[in-house]
This record gives C-alpha cells, sequence and structure tokens, in this order.
C-alpha cells in the first residue's frame, strides 16, 4: 500500500530552510575522497614502474572506492535538493519502527559500527505509516553521526506513548564529547545529519540530538505529523 | 638542508583511504605512523614523539583541533610542528588552527609535490630553530622555538590567507580581511615583544659572563624617573583593562640604577603580577628608601606559587605551562634577579599558592 502525500507550504518552507549551503557542503564533503583519487592517481602514474601488481592493484581500488564515494555524496546531495524542493514525494506502507531501526543498525554493522545495540521496544508494538526506504535512510545517518563518538554503551528505545519516536543514546567519553554533537555548526555541516533531517521533515517528524547529563549523547526522530502516526492493522 | 631521513610523521585522517594514501606519498623518505583520530594520535605520542604531525581537522572520539590544544599544552610535544589538512578556503579551520598553534595548512584536495614539499619545508625549519642560536643554557633552545614559531606562524598564516583573499576572484569580504590583517599585527608586535626581551635578557647575560660583574657604580637613576614608571605601569594596566586594579606607590629618591633597568625590572615584576592574577584582584607597585637601599616591591593576589617553584627560578621556566597557558619565554624573574645581581642588589620573593606574590628588590642608593 502506498499513499503519496502532498507536501503543504509551511512544510516546504522548512524543506527549503533545510536544504540550504548544500552547495558548500558538497564542496566539503567531496574534497577528501578527491584528494584519495587524484594523489592515488598521480602516485600510479610516478611508481607504476617500480610497484609490484598488487600494491598497483590496491591503490587503483582505492581510486575506485573514493569515485563511489563521491558518487554517493553527489547523489545524496541531490536527494536532499530533491526533498527540499519539494520533488520528493513519499511511498508510504505500513511498518513497525522497530524494524527498520534493526534494518538500519545492520547497514551501520557493515560500516564497523557496533553490533550489540540493545533496542528495547513496546509489546505489542503498532504500526505507523512512513516511507520505509526513505525512513531506513534517516536512521542510518543518525546511527552513523552519533556511534562513531560512543566510548561505551549504546541503547536505543522506540515509543509511540505520546507520538511514534525513536531515541538512539550512547555514552561518550567527555562533556565536551556531549558538546561537539550537540553543536548546532556540527550539526549543519554534517551531511548524513542533513539528509536525516529533511526526510524528517518530510514526514512531518523532528530530529534531535541533544545532551543528557555529562556523558550521554542523545539522537531522536520524533513523528509529529498525525497523519504519519495513523496505525495500520495487518490483515 | 638538514637531513630528514629516518624523521617520522604521524598521519592522524578518519579517512582510512586518505590515510592509506598519504603514508604512500611519504613512506619512501619517512618512517609513518597513523592514527584514525585525535586520541588514537596522541596515544602513539605518548611512546613515540614524532618529528611532525599532519592531520585532518573534522574526526570522531577526538577532532584536529582537540588534538592540537592537547598538544600545545604539553611539555613533549607542545614543539612538534602540526600541519592540518583543510579544505580549500575553509577559512574558519584555518584561522582556528593558527591560532591553536598549527604550523601550516594543506588544502584538500592536493598535489602529491605540494604535500611532500609542505612537510620537507616545516621539517627544515622546525631544524634551524633548533640550531642553537646563542650559547645559553639547554632550555632557552628548547622553549624559544615554540615562543617564537607560534606568533610567526600567526604573521605567516593570516598572511598567507590574505594572499589567498587577493586571489580569490570571489568579492573581498572586508571585514573578514580587517580581522586577518589584526591578526597579522597582533602576532608581530608580540614577537616583537618577545625578540626584546630576549634581546635584553641575552645582553645582561653577556655582561655577567664577560666578568664585568657589577654594572658602573656611578650610575644612576634619571631625575623623574618616578613618574616615567609610573606612567609606564599605568600604560600596562590599560592595555591589559586593569587600570581599576593598579595601584602605584614610589617615593622619588636617587637610585644607583639606570632607568633603562629600573623599566625593565618593574616592567618584568608588573607583567607577571597581570599575567598570574585575574581581573578585579589588586596589583600594587611600592618604591621607598629602607636604610641605605631602595626597596621596590610589586605585589598580586593571583596564583602564587610553591616554595619549590620559588627555588627552581630560572631563565624559560614557566609554571604549571600545561594547566595555565601563558605568552611570554618565563623570562621576567630571572631578568629582575640578573638586573638586580648586576647592581649589587638583593631580591626575595614571599608567595603563597593560592594567595599572591610579593617581589622585592633592594637596589643601591646612588653615590654622591
Amino acid at each position: 500500500m502506498t499513499t503519496e502525500t502532498q507536501l503543504h507550504v509551511p512544510d516546504l518552507q522548512k524543506l527549503a530552510g533545510l536544504g540550504s549551503g548544500l552547495l558548500s557542503l558538497l564542496a566539503h564533503e567531496l574534497r577528501t575522497p578527491l584528494a584519495t583519487a587524484t594523489s592515488s592517481a598521480e602516485l600510479i602514474a610516478l611508481r607504476n614502474d617500480q610497484w609490484p601488481p598488487e600494491k598497483r592493484a590496491a591503490t587503483l581500488e582505492r581510486v575506485r572506492a573514493s569515485l563511489g564515494r563521491m558518487e554517493t555524496i553527489i547523489e545524496n546531495v541531490s536527494f536532499i535538493e530533491r526533498i527540499a524542493s519539494g520533488r520528493m514525494p513519499r511511498e508510504d506502507q505500513a511498518v513497525r519502527l522497530s524494524s527498520l531501526v534493526r534494518e538500519a543498525l545492520q547497514v551501520c554493522a557493515k560500516g564497523g559500527c557496533p553490533d550489540d545495540v540493545v533496542v528495547d521496544v513496546p509489546r505489542p508494538e503498532p504500526m505507523v505509516s512512513v516511507d520505509p526506504r526513505l525512513f531506513r535512510h534517516a536512521l542510518v545517518h543518525m546511527l552513523s553521526y552519533l556511534l562513531p563518538e560512543s566510548a561505551g554503551a549504546c541503547s536505543i528505545s522506540v515509543s509511540y506513548e505520546e507520538r511514534p519516536s525513536v531515541v538512539i543514546d550512547v555514552d561518550v567519553e567527555s562533556p565536551e564529547y556531549v558538546r561537539r554533537g550537540c553543536d548546532p555548526d556540527n550539526q549543519m555541516r554534517n551531511l548524513g545529519l542533513r539528509y536525516a533531517s529533511v526526510i524528517a521533515a518530510l514526514h512531518g517528524a523532528r530530529v534531535s540530538i541533544t545532551g543528557v547529563g555529562d556523558t550521554t549523547l542523545r539522537g531522536s526522530i520524533e513523528l509529529m505529523d498525525t497523519e504519519c502516526s495513523q496505525t495500520h492493522r495487518l490483515r | 638542508m638538514p637531513c630528514d631521513e629516518g624523521k617520522t610523521i604521524l598521519i592522524v585522517e578518519d579517512d582510512s583511504d586518505l590515510r592509506e594514501t598519504i603514508e604512500e606519498i611519504l613512506s619512501d623518505e619517512f618512517v609513518v605512523l597513523s592514527a584514525a583520530d585525535g586520541r588514537e594520535a596522541l596515544a602513539i605520542m605518548e611512546k613515540k614523539r614524532p618529528d611532525l604531525v599532519l592531520s585532518d581537522v573534522g574526526m570522531p572520539r577526538l577532532s584536529g583541533f582537540e588534538m592540537l590544544e592537547a598538544m600545545r599544552a604539553a611539555k613533549e610535544t607542545e614543539s612538534v610542528p602540526v600541519i592540518i589538512l583543510s579544505a580549500k578556503g575553509d577559512r574558519e579551520n584555518i584561522r582556528r588552527g593558527m591560532e591553536l598553534g598549527a604550523d601550516d595548512y594543506i588544502p584538500k584536495p592536493f598535489r602529491t609535490d605540494e604535500l611532500l614539499a609542505a612537510v620537507q619545508s616545516r621539517l627544515s625549519r622546525q631544524s634551524a630553530f633548533r640550531r642553537p642560536m646563542y650559547d645559553l643554557q639547554e632550555t632557552l633552545s628548547l622553549s624559544l622555538p615554540h615562543e617564537f614559531r607560534t606568533p610567526l606562524n600567526g604573521i605567516l598564516g593570516f598572511g598567507s590567507l590574505i594572499q589567498d583573499m587577493a586571489k580569490d576572484p570571489a568579492p573581498i569580504d572586508r571585514e573578514e580581511l580587517s580581522e586577518f590583517a589584526s591578526q597579522v599585527v597582533t602576532s608581530g608586535t608580540r614577537l616583537l615583544h618577545l625578540v626584546e626581551k630576549f634581546t635584553f635578557h641575552a645582553r645582561l647575560l653577556a655582561t655577567s659572563h664577560a666578568g664585568n660583574g657589577d654594572v658602573e657604580s656611578h650610575e644612576r637613576s634619571a631625575p623623574g624617573w618616578t613618574s616615567a614608571i609610573s606612567e609606564q605601569a599605568t600604560a600596562m594596566a590599560s592595555q591589559l583593562c586593569r587600570c581599576e586594579d593598579l595601584t602605584v606607590d614610589i617615593v622619588a629618591a636617587d637610585i644607583g640604577v639606570e632607568t633603562t633597568y629600573i623599566s625593565h625590572l618593574v616592567g618584568e615584576l608588573l607583567e607577571n603580577a597581570f599575567i598570574y592574577s585575574e581581573p578585579g584582584r589588586p596589583v600594587l607597585v611600592r618604591g621607598a628608601v629602607a636604610g641605605d637601599t631602595y626597596r621596590i616591591s610589586v605585589s598580586d593576589h593571583g596564583r602564587g606559587m610553591t616554595p619549590r617553584q620559588v627555588e627552581n627560578i630560572g631563565p624559560y621556566v614557566q609554571f604549571n605551562r600545561k594547566y595555565h597557558e601563558q605568552q611570554g619565554l618565563g623570562l621576567g624573574l630571572a631578568t629582575v634577579s640578573q638586573i638586580t645581581h648586576l647592581h649589587g642588589g638583593t631580591m626575595s620573593i614571599r608567595s603563597e599558592p593560592g594567595e599572591g606574590t610579593i617581589v622585592e628588590v633592594e637596589l643601591p642608593l646612588a653615590r654622591d
């Protein structure tokens, strides 16, 4: 079952705000993989004759991987721009947030994030109507922002008490890490978090990164839009 | 050109592909260590001090700037040169890096020869700094590079940013230009001040080492010296916005010391008093005849010193640098001691940690 949602003007304005500064963010994000690709290519040109085939192959692989990353970054920014300008319709389905959380954790585990995260889910768990592909992307990006800072435990709770929400808590080493994670400038400069924010906004949801006490960084996605919080019984 | 062979470069970059690429670029000429973030880098530096650190800025766990701050606060790593890898045109990060004590920056993406040249150039400069400039104590050659390097890098770094602005086809942001120019002036002024301090102290030492013993006994302070010293003290307080804290109570008398030396002596003591005390705490300069000597004292209600710190006063020792970052060669009290000694005077220090410090100097009165 899919639904298309017409975006209201106020939502478009909010999305447009989230899409500002994308060009400079794109330029910033591209620099590292571009540096890898160009420097690696230069090294191949300079040392090709001296290198064994394995080394040449490994360097070529780095070039390939960097170009792939650049492609992904451009796609992500282009995606954000489409959402921010209201040209990205949602394809909603009835899903359980916990399943999207688990899928997002699996994606993050491939990238080296811990795979022993505790997920707390209410029973029975109701369904919500969201675009599962987009919402999972948002969760992956939020986890990618929070988990690298983790020095200890990470726990996720899915709640439906007031509004459907996913809350991710990570224990960090010091208050400085909390401060850095909550810094609005850092958040605006993080492409992944921007991605998560526009997807959330598309769903009428809110993303927030806050500190809890001195050493816990909390990220949450809360579905504010009552339309999105309609539940569906499985037939 | 000093030989760079065997020099150790620590690469700090969270992107593994870029980190490996840089390792490859540098490994032919240098010993290369690498870390994925600032925390890992500091752990490596505890075991092996690199000759140069090449660091990204944005990294998880500990950023490049946080790592740089920690390096500059530790005696073992305060003088290790750091080159930051920044995005081209990211003036904010470049500026912040320079302010924290980075030595240079390389914008991404970079060419292989650009990276190598920047690393080699920085290592060459570091070797030149380490060459002994004068036959002075070992601590001088270790602390000078850091003290001079910071304002020098400020001049070079912000000057370079101004050059970049001039080359950029985009309209120049006049406010940003003005700020960069101010930073150059501030760094230059600080460097000049340091050079003057060092030169004066070196001259004092040369006078002492040359076997001249005490300075000429016919020395005499200039008439009106008390006004000059009062004005000097007030000007210093005004620069630091501490006018309300300062009290000057100097009684005129003929002292057997040239006014220049008195000015340096009071200047160094006052500088210390202001540096080591918080705004709002009083600083008192007193001068009066005491028997057959003239007693000058400067007191503050600041950090104070432990008995051991008082005992260990020598040139270029700065107390608790790790915890209290100040600028300046640590020459102040050593210079005062040298001036006093050269004129056959005495110096005493009374200090309580957390309470404050009183430094008293007794100088001979002028001979008739």
